[in-house]
């Protein structure tokens, strides 16, 4: 979560570079914040951004 | 002064090209699309020539003179690398955005592109391969005419408050990428400089006059740069070395350049235990 005190918004690609992870690990961890209600989300045909609330 | 001058060749280039108009009609070349079947984009009759240009030092070690524009696919490609770099080495660099007007008009017919709507689906493989949100339909929907206001709106936010530009930006590319605002409209440009905390009355005053200077600027600067596409991105540290990194590159390539330039600068660790709680509140970043 500490990550969008710098960034309040981030894609799942910039997650993954970000922590040196995949970007199925990174899309794993913010659904997990987003499903627990810590972050908003945005959803278009090409992808998602997450959101700090 | 000896200046240290490597070009990293793209070699999965989805770049973005940037000219003035006289340039464009000159060339007839569409500065929305790259060639990815060379791997390259370069703009006809511009050289890599002219970065014998030493670039001042900044308040930090390495100086980043980032040449982009907020309408740059690519650049939108590259915003992992940049922000992890800020957040790994953002102690030793200053990064200042230099807009190079990516699209001054529509007057001109090539490659297959001779209208905004040729641009849609074009932009949705951008998003594919850089596995970044795009939705090309603005294109379709609400197409821009030029991205001159787009970069005249961040040169007067920089007026204002140089990290609430950054921040501008970012709003400004979103809204464009993920919700198909046509964010040359200026009534688009003021709800996004309200959201970065920008004045906006002082935005419009200087809208309409020291930024388009500033714009200007810019675009004199990235000709004698040798500035030839985006994202351009110059690292110096102010006494005669420069790299540069053309066109979107791993996040290695961005922080070999730093290193070079700069070997003493330590990289701040991120893991997914400690996400950052390294940098002050002070150093936020957009």
């Amino acid at each position: 979560m500490s990550l969008f005190t710098h960034y309040p918004t981030l894609t799942v690609k910039e997650y993954a570079v970000i922590l040196d992870i995949t970007t199925a690990d990174a899309q794993a961890a913010l659904e997990k914040l987003y499903k627990e209600g810590k972050l908003d989300k945005k959803t278009i045909k090409n992808g998602s951004i997450y959101i700090k609330k | 002064m000896k200046v240290l001058y490597v070009v990293l060749m793209m070699v999965a280039c989805l770049g973005c090209h940037g000219q003035t108009k006289t340039k464009m009609n000159d060339t007839h070349t569409n500065p929305l699309l790259c060639d990815t079947t060379t791997g390259t984009c370069d703009v006809p009759g511009q050289t890599t020539a002219g970065t014998n240009q030493v670039i001042p030092q900044g308040k930090k070690p390495v100086t980043i003179v980032y040449y982009t524009d907020p309408i740059c696919s690519s650049c939108w490609g590259i915003e992992p690398q940049l922000r992890k770099l800020k957040l790994e080495y953002g102690a030793y660099i200053d990064i200042d955005y230099r807009m190079g007007g990516l699209l001054p008009d529509w007057s001109y017919n090539s490659g297959g592109i001779s209208k905004p709507s040729d641009v849609a689906h074009h932009w949705d493989d951008v998003s594919k391969h850089y596995e970044m949100p795009i939705d090309g339909d603005v294109w379709l929907e609400d197409p821009l005419d030029s991205s001159y206001p787009l970069c005249i709106a961040m040169k007067a936010a920089q007026i204002q408050d140089k990290d609430k530009a950054i921040k501008y930006m970012r709003i400004m590319r979103e809204r464009l990428y993920l919700d198909k605002k046509n964010m040359a409209k200026w009534d688009n440009l003021a709800d996004a400089a309200v959201a970065a905390g920008l004045d906006v009355t002082k935005l419009k005053k200087d809208f309409d006059a020291d930024a388009r200077k500033l714009f200007q600027d810019d675009l004199d600067y990235a000709r004698k740069l040798g500035v030839r596409g985006f994202p351009t991105m110059f690292f110096s540290d102010g006494e005669g070395q420069q790299l540069m990194v053309y066109g979107s590159k791993p996040f290695s390539s961005y922080e070999n350049a730093l290193l070079a330039i700069y070997p003493d600068a330590k990289k701040n660790l991120l893991t997914m235990q400690t996400q950052c709680p390294c940098l002050p509140i002070t150093q936020r970043l957009r």
